[in-house]
């Protein structure tokens, strides 16, 4: 009888353990699923194509002697005129993507919608909106649709049907009136959705957050900008930390092993440095967090009392490299400074820094120190002088994704090739919500040649060299992939998605999308296919405010697009 | 004489006249405090008024763009305060419709 009852009970937890592996496997994606993201190529779950950011995928279906037979297989229209920076995320059969005020999710192989959810936000919102109406992405957790609102706030949805599952609104001083915005994607970590702010044009006080990913409840907020009197705060003077800038905008990685989440800390506001003298902590920083309770762990500044809006949110990527022919597990920060940062991921020591595009605000990093050494232009530019800086504000590189590939061991990364001439009047006082960008400082583009304002570089990321530079007429503001079939896949502001060599450099393939390119490219299987899926749709900084003659005559138009090989 | 001054105190605490009161500073409060919202379209003609009315506007607006200041700061300044303050409620639209007339902002 025992016996019996024992078979049974057995069987129906057999039978219950199939059930909820069946379930969770359709519609809970788990923090274990997130963690082995670059592994299964079926989907794509986190932000960067896996926690380490590296945006590499091991498909190889898709290859050099085949890439000319890739042809779009379907394309959507987000009704939407909008930039399309989205990072889209796929599981399950479907792609799930944003545009500033809309969620959707799309059947992957067919294109047809199977939900949109539009949000609402109040008109003053885009006040406090410096660089493009645009968003990020969501994030997806257990059966969740997770996304930030440009109005701060955070909502999740029933990734089945789009239904609102909770919103909760980041607490004050987060609002528009003080200068906050939210345009990013959520990384989540354990249960924990962390989310960015930006606002450094608009004297915010810059900060990372956590919620429950399953009730939406703040956990906690680690300011990125000390207050007086915190540790840090001697590096800013009187109060002017308060409207400091140091935003979080741009979406960090993690590592799982080290259980560190390593996020890029923007500029300082004003970007006017004259009223703001020391080294303006934790502003252009890389930081590593501890995701479950905020606590800052190690930091690395790259550039100290930043005049420049030299902004370091690019995603610092995880990778192990050799270093002094010793495997190492790294973070890697192509800046907009103009310097790829190799910093031991454990506890941020320095351990290479090298310039990958023009710079003259500094001729190298004191290695024992990890400060820059300043050139008079940099110090001319602090003491009001009027100087001809290289990069400009934008950068040599921006918010763009740049990807890593373990195999050929180089950052594929779209860079600018664009200067500036630069001068810092007396500043003027500031409050939260008050313009502190552009108009702080005097600034007019300088190019070496109008034709080539930008390149696609594959950089060593120890030594900053290129393997090869492809130049382009307007730097692309797209995101890079590369795959294990040495494909680079990225986008074109013109319009254009190109495949180039991993090794070369050259151009294999190339469609043009209806718009302009600033979006994601991501790439996945299913039924023993590979696709690639990108967003097309023109809109942000650089197309908003570059003038660039280039491209006055792309047209807006936000659309999600899937490539495979033509099969006949 | 204080005696005639009576009905006059009183209506002036009576519960009506309080409440009156609250809600005329409640709505004082809320008007200076909410962001007035963006008309893009008034924003388009102060713009315009600068660039191709006034001579010496246009001339001054040049002048400083080309030095390097920023288009949407140096627009405003060029104007009176409260349509300076129309512009800055509309900052991203201003932004987008100079950009169009050939200035764009820096940022």
């Amino acid at each position: 009888m025992k016996t019996i009852f024992r078979a049974r009970a057995l069987s129906m937890s057999i039978t219950l353990t199939l059930f909820s592996i069946f379930n969770s496997g359709a519609y809970a994606q788990t923090s274990n699923d997130l963690i082995n993201d670059q592994k299964t190529t079926s989907d794509v779950l986190v932000y960067g194509m896996g926690y380490n950011a590296q945006r590499y995928s091991p498909l190889a279906k898709i290859n050099k002697s085949n890439v000319k037979r890739l042809v779009p297989i379907w394309g959507y229209s987000m009704a939407d005129n909008r930039g399309s920076e989205a990072f889209p995320v796929i599981h399950n059969g479907l792609i799930y993507t944003t545009a500033h005020n809309v969620t959707v999710a799309v059947d992957a192989l067919s294109g047809k919608e199977v939900w949109r959810v539009t949000h609402e936000y109040p008109p003053e919102t885009l006040r406090v909106v410096c660089c493009g109406i645009v968003n990020r992405g969501v994030a997806i957790f257990e059966g969740k649709i997770i996304r930030m609102l440009l109005d701060n706030n955070i909502i999740a949805l029933d990734a089945k049907t789009g239904k609102e599952i909770w919103k909760t609104a980041s607490p004050p001083p987060a609002t528009i009136s003080n200068g906050y915005s939210m345009t990013g994607a959520p990384l989540i970590v354990n249960g924990v959705v962390l989310v960015g702010v930006a606002g450094a044009e608009f004297s915010a006080r810059g900060f990372l957050e956590g919620y429950d990913a399953n009730t939406g409840k703040h956990l906690w907020r680690t300011y990125m900008v000390p207050a007086p009197g915190e540790p840090g705060s001697e590096t800013w003077p009187g109060d002017s930390s308060l409207t400091g800038g140091g935003t979080t905008w741009v979406t960090g990685s993690y590592d799982p092993e080290l259980d560190l989440v390593y996020w890029g800390i923007s500029n300082p506001a004003p970007w006017n440095p004259r009223g703001r003298k020391g080294d303006n902590l934790y502003t252009n920083s890389v930081v590593a967090i501890r995701p479950k309770t905020g606590e800052r762990v190690w930091h690395y500044q790259t550039t100290p009392q930043d005049p420049f809006d030299y902004d370091a949110v690019q995603t610092p990527l995880v990778a192990m490299i050799k270093v002094n022919g010793q495997s190492r597990k790294v973070v890697i920060q192509a800046n907009r400074n103009g310097f790829i940062y190799v910093l031991d991921a454990r506890d941020g020591k320095l351990l290479a820094a090298n310039t990958f595009g023009r710079v003259n605000w500094a001729d190298g990093v004191d290695m024992t120190t990890g400060r820059p050494n300043v050139t008079d232009v940099f110090r001319g530019a602090l003491e009001g002088k009027l100087v001809t800086v290289w990069p400009s504000v934008s950068g040599v590189t921006n918010w763009q994704h740049y990807s890593y590939s373990p195999k050929t061991e180089l950052l594929y990364v779209n860079t600018l090739h664009i200067g500036m001439t630069y001068q810092a009047d007396e500043p003027t006082p500031l409050k939260p919500g008050s313009p502190s960008g552009p108009p702080s400082v005097k600034r007019t583009t300088v190019l070496d040649d109008p034709n080539v304002r930008g390149f696609l570089k594959a950089v060593d990321p120890m030594t900053g060299k290129s393997k090869w530079e492809a130049p382009f007429k307007s730097p692309n503001y797209s995101s890079t992939l590369v795959t294990g079939s040495n494909l680079v896949f990225t986008g074109v502001m013109t319009g254009e998605f190109q495949a180039l060599d991993a090794d070369t450099g050259k151009v294999l393939w190339s469609f043009k999308t209806p718009s302009g390119i600033i979006g994601q490219p991501v790439t996945w299987e299913k039924n023993g296919k590979q696709y690639l899926t990108i967003m097309s749709g023109i809109g942000g900084v650089y197309a908003l405010r570059a003038g660039d003659p280039n491209l006055a005559n792309v047209p807006a138009g936000a659309s999600l697009w899937t490539f495979g090989l033509f099969d006949k | 004489m204080p005696l005639n001054f009576i009905p006059v105190i009183r209506q002036a605490f009576s519960f009506w006249s309080i409440l009156f009161k609250a809600l005329a500073l409640f709505f004082i409060f809320i008007s200076t405090n909410v962001m007035a919202e963006c008309s893009l379209k008034d924003v388009k003609v102060l713009i315009d008024e600068v660039l191709d009315q006034d001579k010496q506007k246009a001339i001054e607006f040049m002048k400083q763009v080309k030095s390097g200041y920023d288009s949407l700061d140096v627009i405003g300044k060029l104007m009176s305060e409260s349509n300076r303050a129309k512009i800055d409620e509309c900052r991203f639209q201003a932004a987008e419709y100079l950009t169009k007339r050939g200035h764009p902002p820096a940022h």
